[in-house]
């Protein structure tokens, strides 16, 4: 079987994306810790360059094809671009609230706006999968079987999307509650869980890479 | 982004990608759709695999393509659509008037 396996690039320009605004996020966060910058105008920026991760990688979800498997019994096409366009939906209205709304308002929009985008992708992505791993008919014909996808790219694409969507309920979390000693002591238990759950991952991924 | 446009610019292309919306299919079940050679299918496929809006697979003798667009390259194709047809429309309606003198002639 002679399989041309998917472009590496939108993986290449998600991740050099996804770098790029966390690494601005975190800059202006670390100059507002350190009060060379006004909060206001550091919250707006960091809220901006949310909206601006949410729309980079809701853009390249459809390509990245995350939830892609030969061994799904239907196409995951349907899925994967309904996660995109919500994606990049809810990222144009972090990034308009951002811009002109106030902050005070802004911030609870914007946390429920990143709520509800994360919930229905994770509706989504748990029906998808239900139907696609657990005995639902299949429903495509038996030529039209899935393009299989390299390995590399897929471990990345795993370690991508969980570091964005921690980093988006992060932030929603922190836009919604105003208490700044509750939200911080809050984040770092995120941060405590991320850690291990990302350890967690890295070892099922390598894992797996190691015994194929 | 110019192999983009170039491969949305066509009707055929345009129409592969709407089929390819729904699931996955074959090389033949694409031909089966449109009323030009497999050659010519196979040019336009081609056009698409450049722009990076399919993907291929070669299973035995057939070949399954699938789609791979970005939401931007979703929204161009939608948008392309509702504007190539009513460009295509009025394309018909000025042609068509020269078209009836020239059958006259």
């Amino acid at each position: 079987m002679n399989i041309q396996t998917f472009s590496v690039r939108p993986v290449c320009s998600a991740v050099i994306g996804f770098l790029g605004v966390t690494m601005i996020a975190a800059l202006f966060g670390l100059a507002d810790e350190m009060g060379i910058i006004d909060t206001v105008v550091a919250k707006r920026i960091i809220g901006f360059a949310m909206g601006l991760m949410m729309v980079v990688i809701g853009n390249s979800l459809p390509k990245l094809r995350p939830l892609h498997s030969s061994r799904a019994e239907i196409p995951s096409t349907t899925s994967e671009r309904l996660s995109g366009w919500t994606l990049v939906l809810a990222g144009s209205c972090w990034i308009a609230l951002f811009a002109f709304a106030p902050l005070s308002q802004a911030r609870y929009v914007a946390a429920l706006v990143g709520f509800g985008a994360v919930s229905v992708i994770a509706v989504n992505w748990t029906w998808f999968a239900r139907r696609a791993f657990f005995g639902m008919r299949r429903e495509i014909e038996e030529t039209a079987i899935p393009v299989a996808m390299a390995a590399g790219p897929r471990r990345i694409i795993g370690y991508l999307l969980f570091a964005f969507f921690f980093c988006v309920i992060t932030a929603c979390v922190k836009f919604f509650i105003v208490d700044k000693q509750l939200a911080t002591q809050l984040t770092s238990w995120m941060l405590i869980v991320f850690c291990v759950l990302y350890g967690g991952l890295f070892a099922v991924l390598e894992y797996r890479h190691v015994r194929k | 982004m110019n192999m983009v446009f170039k491969a949305l610019s066509d009707p055929t292309r345009r129409r592969v990608l709407e089929l390819l919306r729904k699931r996955p299919m074959s090389a033949g079940e694409l031909a089966d759709c449109f009323a030009v050679s497999k050659p010519t299918m196979s040019a336009h496929f081609a056009v698409l695999r450049e722009a990076d809006l399919i993907v291929s697979e070669k299973l035995g003798k057939s070949v399954v393509y699938e789609l791979q667009m970005s939401v931007l390259e979703d929204a161009l194709l939608s948008f392309s659509q509702a504007f190539g047809w009513k460009l295509q429309q009025r394309k018909h309606a000025k042609t068509r008037p020269l078209a009836a003198v020239r059958l006259k002639r």
